[in-house]
């Protein structure tokens, strides 16, 4: 099957909530292919910083567009961001499961090495030396940037979805717990938690 | 600091961070996106090795078979009349020299009567 990307070109806006409390929402896509876009690169690097392997980073989220267009493509284009979530955090759950199951089966092998660090290093100052502010700045921002991933990794794999979903992509928390197949309160404590570590591991970094 | 400008601040250094990927990773993403767009698999389904493994693993199965020798082997022992008949009844130990004799002996009369 060969997806039209015109074919949902479609209305931006959309009704979101409960039909006694609607809300407008204006999207930033308004077809399949404005979507993947749109959300490709912050799911890369929530897939890394799950997994610590851009490799795998790379085969999740191809695997989870895959999937979404191959059956929600029909959906509304409000409907893709949660579904697309929670076919990457499906997608996430099976790399653990199969990496215990590797581990468990040769157990001599060693993981591969965490790839995220050397990412970080080599590409994250590229990007942000792109800007044209000072080179202290620059260097405290790198800084921060790179506590912040490590700040992320010391989270369970719960709080840091619930911080990167509620926090990154600001969803609510309604959906928040429809991709975490969970309910709200325990998005809302998992994303507490996970404020609550972040704030004591980065304090300092943050409070420059 | 709040929760709110913790997020928000959070939020930025993460954009930050999503500005700073790779070529080669938005390349990537670029392919893996039209890939699925156009539903083209860029892996081989498994389903062709699948098979194979379970063909090798039946092959293997028919040609060594470890289970035929001790199926047979313990069938042989388990339904001797003679095993049954020690089992059902422990006083025959107390002739078992007698026994042996008759089975010898019977033996040899019909190697003598050929």
């Amino acid at each position: 099957m060969i997806f039209d990307s015109n074919k949902t070109h479609q209305q931006c806006e959309t009704h979101v909530g409960s039909p006694t409390m609607s809300t407008t929402v204006v999207l930033e896509y308004s077809n399949l292919e404005e979507f993947l876009k749109f959300i490709e690169k912050r799911a890369f690097h929530m897939s890394r910083l799950s997994t610590n392997s851009v490799e795998d980073a790379h085969d999740i989220v191809q695997d989870t567009m895959f999937k979404l267009v191959e059956k929600y493509a029909d959906k509304s284009p409000a409907d893709w961001k949660p579904l697309f979530y929670r076919i990457l955090r499906s997608k996430i759950t099976d790399h653990y499961r199969r990496k215990a199951v590797r581990d468990k089966v040769f157990p001599w092998k060693k993981a591969p090495a965490d790839e995220s660090e050397d990412y970080f290093e080599q590409r994250i100052i590229e990007g942000v030396s792109t800007s044209s502010d000072d080179p202290d700045s620059l260097v405290i921002r790198a800084e921060k940037l790179q506590q912040l991933t490590l700040g992320i990794k010391q989270l369970t794999l719960r709080q840091q979805q619930a911080f990167m979903l509620r926090a990154w992509e600001g969803l609510s928390t309604r959906d928040t717990a429809a991709v975490m197949g969970c309910t709200e309160g325990s998005v809302k404590t998992h994303y507490s938690r996970a404020m609550e570590r972040l704030r004591a591991l980065l304090g300092d970094y943050y409070e420059r | 600091m709040n929760d709110k400008t913790d997020q928000e601040i959070y939020k930025d250094d993460l954009d930050t961070m999503v500005r700073g990927t790779q070529s080669t990773d938005s390349f990537r993403l670029a392919s893996a996106r039209q890939n699925a767009l156009r539903q083209t698999d860029r892996r081989p389904s498994p389903m062709p090795w699948l098979v194979a493994a379970a063909c090798c693993c039946l092959l293997a199965f028919v040609f060594i078979d470890p289970t035929t020798d001790s199926a047979l082997e313990n069938s042989t022992t388990s339904e001797s009349p003679f095993a049954t008949v020690i089992l059902e009844e422990p006083e025959v130990f107390d002739n078992i020299d007698f026994y042996y004799w008759l089975d010898v002996y019977d033996t040899e009369v019909i190697a003598s009567s050929d």
